[in-house]
C-alpha cells in the first residue's frame, strides 16, 4: 500500500510539474537567499544532530546519518 | 512610474533571473571565502548539556562550481536515563567503566551522571556543473568522539528540465561507523554486575554500515512559490545498540526490581538488544512561498522503519521581514513517534527467566512512543559592520506515555516516561 502510495505520488508530481513554472525573467523572487530550499544550513545541520540524538528518525530532506546519539 | 523606471525595473528582474540559474541556486559567483561562525548551547535541566561551536565556509567559483567547508566542535556532558524505571526504593547502577557505581534514589528516574564526551566534525562538499542542465555534489564527513568514529561519503546527482522549473536530483551515501563503549561491551540481555565483580564486558570495537538512496524532486510552482519531494532509503547493517542503556527486571505481580541472579546489585538489570539491521524510509515535502515580503518554510516527513518505528514530523516556520536588515522567525516543530517493536520500559521476572520477550529488547525512551514539540523564535540582523547575524532560541519537550496500561503493582505510582525539557540557544555570524 504504502509503495502504491509512493508511485502514486511521483506519478502525479512529475505530471504535474510540467505545467508549473515561471519564464526565465520571472525569477526575481525565487533568486532571494531567503527564498532557498535551505536557507539556514547552520540551523539545520544543528538540528539534525538534535532530534537524531533524541528520536528515532533522522534524514528526509538530505542524508540522515552523522553520528553515534549514545546519551 | 516612468517608462526609465519600467525598463529600470524589467532589468533588475532580468539581472536576478540570470544570476539564479535553476529554481535551487541563489548565490552569483564571488570567488570570496563566505564565513559563518555559529555557537550553539544546548540544556537539558539536570541533563544533558552540549556546547558546539561550528564554523563553515564557502567559495564559489567563476565556473559555478561551490566548494563548503564545516568543521564542528561538541563538547557533552551531564547525565542521561539508562533504561531502568523508578521504583520504590533506591537504586545502585555500576558506572559503564566499570569503576565506581552511582544511584538513584526512591522514586527517582536513574540517571547515569557519568556522561562526557567531545566530539569533532569535519565535512566538505563540492558542487560542480556538468554541463548547463546537470551538476553533481560530492559530500564527504569524518566524525570522532571517545566512544565513537564515523566517516561517510556522498555523490548527488541534480538534473533541471522543464525550462529549469523542475530539478531532479539522485544521491547515494555511505557510512562506516565504529564503536569503541566506555568499558567495552557486555553480553546482549546479560546482567549489569557489580563493580565489585570481575568485569563481563568485552574490551573491544564493532562496527555499522550504513547505505543511502536519497531521490527527490524540487519544482517552481510560480512566482513566489518553491516546493520539493523527496524519497529516502537506508539500510543499516552492523551494531546498532546504546551499549550503556539497561533494562529493569519486575516482580510479576508487585512491579518491583527483583534481585539479580549473578550480580551483586540489589536489582536486577539487563543490557539492551537491537536487531543488526534496521531498514529506514521517508517520504519527505516541503513548500516556500513568498507572501507581502515574508516568506512562509512548511515541510512534513513520513519516516518508517522495520523496527516498527513510524513518525510524523510537521515544521513550520514563518520568516516576518521587517526590513530589508531584519526579520523575525517565529518556528513550530510536532513530531510523532510509534515506538519500536522491542520496546519496553520494563519485563517480568518470568519473562526474564523464560526467554519470552523475544530476541531484541531495549527500554531507551528514544524508541518508546513519543511526541516531540518545539518552539522557537529568531532574530536575524545585520551588524553595524554589515554583517548578518541570527540569534535563535528554542524549546523542545518530548512527552510519552508515563503512565502505560502494562504497568505492574507499584509501577503504576511511578512515572515510567518522564518529560524531558531541551533549551536551545544559537548566535550565527558570517562575514
Amino acid at each position: 500500500m504504502k509503495n502504491l502510495l509512493l508511485v502514486a505520488l511521483v506519478v502525479s508530481t512529475v505530471t504535474g510539474c510540467s505545467q508549473m513554472g515561471v519564464k526565465p525573467w520571472e525569477r526575481d523572487i525565487l533568486a532571494r537567499e531567503d527564498m532557498a530550499l535551505q536557507s539556514d544550513p547552520m540551523d539545520a545541520a544543528f538540528d539534525d544532530h538534535i532530534y537524531f540524538s533524541k528520536e528515532a528518525s533522522s534524514g528526509g530532506q538530505s542524508f540522515g546519518g552523522g553520528g553515534c546519539g549514545c546519551n | 512610474m516612468n517608462k526609465f523606471n519600467k525598463i529600470a525595473g524589467l532589468l533588475t528582474t532580468a539581472t536576478g533571473s540570470l544570476l539564479a540559474t535553476s529554481a535551487t541556486q541563489a548565490n552569483e559567483a564571488t570567488e570570496e571565502w563566505d564565513v559563518d561562525v555559529a555557537v550553539l548551547v544546548y540544556s537539558e535541566p539536570d541533563r544533558v548539556s552540549a556546547l558546539e561551536p561550528a564554523i563553515s565556509a564557502k567559495k564559489t567559483y567563476d565556473d559555478e562550481s561551490v566548494l563548503n567547508l564545516k568543521l564542528v566542535l561538541d563538547s557533552l556532558t551531564g547525565a542521561s536515563h539508562n533504561g531502568a524505571t523508578a521504583t520504590d526504593s533506591a537504586q545502585t547502577f555500576t558506572r559503564p567503566s566499570g569503576n565506581g557505581s552511582y544511584s538513584a534514589q526512591t522514586n527517582e528516574t536513574p540517571l547515569d551522571d557519568t556522561f562526557r564526551d567531545t566530539r569533532v566534525s569535519f565535512s566538505a562538499g563540492y558542487e560542480m556543473p556538468v554541463d548547463r542542465l546537470n551538476r553533481v555534489i560530492f559530500g564527504a564527513n569524518v566524525s570522532n568522539e571517545y566512544d565513537f568514529f564515523s566517516m561517510s561519503g556522498s555523490a548527488t546527482w541534480l538534473k533541471d528540465i522543464n525550462q529549469r522549473n523542475t530539478t531532479l536530483s539522485a544521491g547515494v551515501s555511505v557510512e562506516y561507523d565504529t564503536i569503541k563503549p566506555v568499558g567495552g561491551f557486555a553480553d546482549p540481555l546479560s546482567e549489569m554486575l557489580g563493580n565489585d565483580q570481575a568485569s563481563n564486558k568485552e574490551d573491544t570495537t564493532d562496527n555499522r554500515v550504513m547505505s543511502e538512496l536519497l531521490l527527490g524532486i524540487t519544482q517552481v510552482v510560480d512566482r513566489n512559490t518553491l516546493m520539493q519531494f523527496n524519497y529516502g532509503f537506508a539500510l543499516s547493517d552492523g551494531y546498532h545498540n546504546d551499549p550503556y542503556k539497561i533494562i529493569s527486571v519486575v516482580d510479576d505481580t508487585t512491579g518491583e526490581t527483583v534481585a539479580p541472579t549473578t550480580s551483586t546489585l540489589a536489582g536486577r538489570y539487563l543490557y539492551e538488544n537491537r536487531p543488526d539491521t534496521r531498514n529506514k524510509q521517508s517520504l519527505y515535502g516541503k513548500v516556500k512561498r513568498f507572501v507581502s515580503g515574508d516568506v512562509v518554510d512548511v515541510s512534513y516527513r513520513y519516516m518508517w522503519d522495520d523496527w516498527d518505528v513510524v513518525s510524523h514530523t510537521l515544521d513550520f516556520r514563518y520568516r516576518f521581514n521587517l526590513t530589508n536588515n531584519q526579520y523575525i522567525e517565529p518556528h513550530v516543530r510536532y513530531y510523532s513517534q510509534q515506538a519500536a517493536e522491542f520496546y519496553r520500559h520494563s519485563i517480568t521476572e518470568s519473562e526474564a527467566n523464560t526467554q519470552s520477550y523475544g530476541d531484541y529488547l531495549s527500554a531507551d525512551y528514544r524508541l518508546g512512543d513519543m511526541i516531540g514539540t518545539t518552539l522557537g523564535l529568531k532574530w536575524g540582523f545585520v551588524t553595524p559592520g554589515g554583517h548578518k547575524s541570527s540569534v535563535r532560541l528554542e524549546y523542545y519537550q518530548q512527552t510519552g506515555d508515563s503512565n502505560p496500561d502494562d504497568a505492574i503493582g507499584i509501577q503504576q505510582s511511578q512515572n515510567l516516561y518522564p518529560d524531558v525539557d531541551a533549551y536551545i540557544f544559537q548566535y550565527n555570524y558570517e562575514f
